[in-house]
C-alpha cells in the first residue's frame, strides 16, 4: 500500500515538472482574497485544506482542519461562481460542515489594466451542524500591482450567522475580518512570494476574543494547475486565544 | 540697431536652429519576399502585403484609439495587427459562433474567455514584442499582435512598398516582419533620417512554411470543442 502511494506521489510530481507554465497563479495569498476571476465560460475545480491549531490559552481545544472542495464557474468577465462543500475534523470526528454559494464580482472586467482592482465577494454558507448557525458574508477587496509586478491586496470582511434560521432564539452574530498582504514575483507569471496577515475579530455576540496571525506563503503556476501554500504563526502575545499555527493549501485544476 | 540687440537675434538663431534641425523626416521604401521552391531554388513572391516594417530606438505615447482585431468566418480580421506599447486592442467576435481568444506568447499571456457572437474583450498590451494570438475553440485560427515601441510603422502593400512618417532624424535600426500566411524571420538594416527628409530602404525576405501547430491555451493539444452553433460552416 505504501508502494502504491509513493509511485502516485512520484507521479504528481513528474506530471507537475513536466507540465508546461500557463498563466499566473489566480490567487497568491492563502487568506486574502484576490481580485483575478476565472475567465469567462471556464471552470476550475479548487480545493483549500487548512487546520487551525491548539492555542496557548486552550490547551485543552482540540486542533480543527477543513476541506473546503468545489467547482469556480466563469460567469462573465464580471462575475464568477464557487460552489463548495466543506467537511470538518477534528481528533474525533469528521463531518460534513456545509455548503457555500460564492460569488466573485470585479467591478472592473477581465482584461482591465488599471492597477487598483476592486472585488466584491457575497457568500451564502448553509451549515449543516447544529452547533453553528448559517451566515451570510461579505467581503470588499482591493488590490494594487505595479508594473514590477510587486502587488499588494487588502480583504475586510463579516460574516454573519442568523441562528432564528433554524427557529433558535439566540441573537445574530457577527465576525469582523481583516486580511492584508504583499506578494512579489520571484519568476514572472509562475512563482510568487508573499505575506500576509489575517484577524478576526467579535463585532456582536460573538463569544471569543480576537485572532491575530502573521505568516509568509508561496505561490506556483504551471500547466492547468496553480497551488498556493503557507502558514500563518498566531500573534499569541497580542491575543492569546490565537492558535498557534494555520497553514493552508489551496490549489485548482481548470477543466 | 544696437550691438545688444544684434547679440539677442544671434543668440535667438542659435538657440532656434537645432529645434528648427529636428523636423521630422520619413523612411520610405520596398520590401522583396523570396520563397523557396522545392528544389531549394528562390524565386520573388508577387503579393508582397501584410509585412510589418517598423522603426526602433526611440518610444513614443501609445495612441488612445482602441485597435481592433475581430473575428469572422473562424479567422482574425487583421490577422497582423502592429500597434504601440501601451495601446488597448479590443477583440471582438463578429462571427455566429462562440470563440476563446488567448495568447500564450512571453511578451502577453491573456485569456479572454469565451465570448459568444457580439460580444467583446479588451486587453492592454504594454511590452513591445511578437504576441501569437489564438482560439482556443478553432485551432486553424492565427493572428499576431506586433507591439512596436512607437508610431513609425507601417503595413506593406501588394508590390511591398511603405512608407513611415514623423520618424526623428538621427540612425535607427528598421525592422521588417512577415506573418500574415507564411513566416520568415525578422529581416533588419539601419537607415539614417535627415531632419525633414527621406530616407530609402530595401528589406529582404526569406519565407518558409508556416508551422502552424500550436497548443491550446492550457497548453495541451487541440481536441473536438463545441462551439455551439449549427450555423458554423
Amino acid at each position: 500500500m505504501r508502494a502504491v502511494r509513493w509511485l502516485a506521489l512520484v507521479a504528481c510530481i513528474l506530471g507537475v515538472t513536466w507540465a508546461e507554465p500557463a498563466l499566473a497563479g489566480r490567487r497568491p495569498f492563502i487568506w486574502t482574497f484576490d481580485t483575478d476571476i476565472v475567465p469567462k465560460g471556464d471552470v476550475e475545480l479548487e480545493q483549500w485544506l487548512w487546520a487551525r491549531s491548539r492555542a496557548p490559552a486552550f490547551p485543552s481545544r482540540p486542533s480543527v482542519y477543513w476541506i473546503w472542495w468545489g467547482p469556480v464557474i466563469g460567469l462573465s468577465q464580471h462575475l464568477e461562481l464557487a460552489i463548495p462543500f466543506q467537511v470538518l475534523a477534528t481528533r474525533d470526528i469528521t463531518e460534513l460542515d456545509s455548503f457555500e454559494a460564492d460569488f466573485r464580482y470585479r467591478l472592473f472586467p477581465r482584461g482591465d489594466d488599471r492597477p487598483f482592482q476592486p472585488l466584491i465577494r457575497a457568500v451564502w454558507h448553509q451549515s449543516i451542524r447544529d452547533s453553528s448557525p448559517s451566515r451570510v458574508d461579505a467581503d470588499l477587496v482591493g488590490s494594487y500591482q505595479w508594473d514590477s509586478g510587486l502587488r499588494v491586496a487588502l480583504d475586510l470582511g463579516t460574516q454573519v450567522g442568523i441562528p432564528g434560521l433554524r427557529a433558535s432564539d439566540a441573537p445574530v452574530q457577527i465576525l469582523g475580518t481583516y486580511s492584508v498582504g504583499v506578494s512579489y514575483p520571484v519568476i514572472e507569471d509562475e512563482l510568487r512570494l508573499s505575506l500576509e496577515s489575517f484577524g478576526e475579530f467579535g463585532l456582536k455576540d460573538v463569544d471569543a476574543d480576537p485572532h491575530v496571525f502573521v505568516g509568509p506563503s508561496v505561490a506556483w503556476t504551471f500547466g492547468r494547475m496553480w497551488i498556493t501554500a503557507g502558514t500563518f504563526v498566531g500573534l499569541t502575545g497580542i491575543a492569546d486565544e490565537t492558535p498557534r499555527f494555520m497553514p493552508r493549501l489551496i490549489w485548482a485544476v481548470a477543466l | 540697431m544696437g550691438g545688444g540687440t544684434v547679440k539677442l537675434l544671434l543668440l535667438a538663431l542659435l538657440l532656434a536652429a537645432p529645434l528648427a534641425s529636428a523636423e521630422p523626416g520619413s523612411v520610405r521604401g520596398e520590401v522583396r519576399i523570396f520563397v523557396t521552391g522545392p528544389d531549394g531554388k528562390q524565386t520573388p513572391k508577387a503579393d508582397r502585403s501584410g509585412v510589418v516594417v517598423y522603426l526602433t530606438g526611440y518610444t513614443e505615447e501609445a495612441p488612445t484609439e482602441v485597435a481592433k482585431m475581430s473575428q469572422r468566418d473562424k479567422t482574425f480580421f487583421p490577422s497582423v495587427l502592429p500597434i504601440v506599447a501601451g495601446q488597448k486592442v479590443e477583440f471582438a467576435n463578429r462571427d455566429v459562433v462562440l470563440h476563446n481568444v488567448f495568447s500564450r506568447s512571453v511578451a502577453r499571456r491573456f485569456d479572454a474567455g469565451k465570448n459568444r457572437p457580439g460580444e467583446t474583450y479588451v486587453e492592454t498590451f504594454k511590452k513591445t514584442g511578437i504576441i501569437d494570438v489564438y482560439c482556443d475553440i478553432h485551432e486553424q485560427m492565427v493572428a499576431t499582435v506586433v507591439v512596436v515601441p512607437n508610431r513609425a510603422f507601417a503595413v506593406t502593400d501588394k508590390d511591398g512598398r511603405f512608407e513611415l512618417r514623423g520618424v526623428p532624424p538621427g540612425r535607427h535600426p528598421l525592422f521588417a516582419m512577415h506573418r500574415r500566411d507564411e513566416k520568415s524571420d525578422i529581416a533588419r538594416v539601419e537607415v539614417v533620417v535627415e531632419s525633414g527628409g527621406t530616407a530609402t530602404a530595401t528589406l529582404e525576405l526569406t519565407e518558409t512554411r508556416a508551422d502552424d501547430t500550436h497548443l491550446d491555451k492550457h497548453g495541451k493539444k487541440y481536441g473536438p470543442r463545441p462551439d455551439y452553433s449549427d450555423k458554423s460552416p
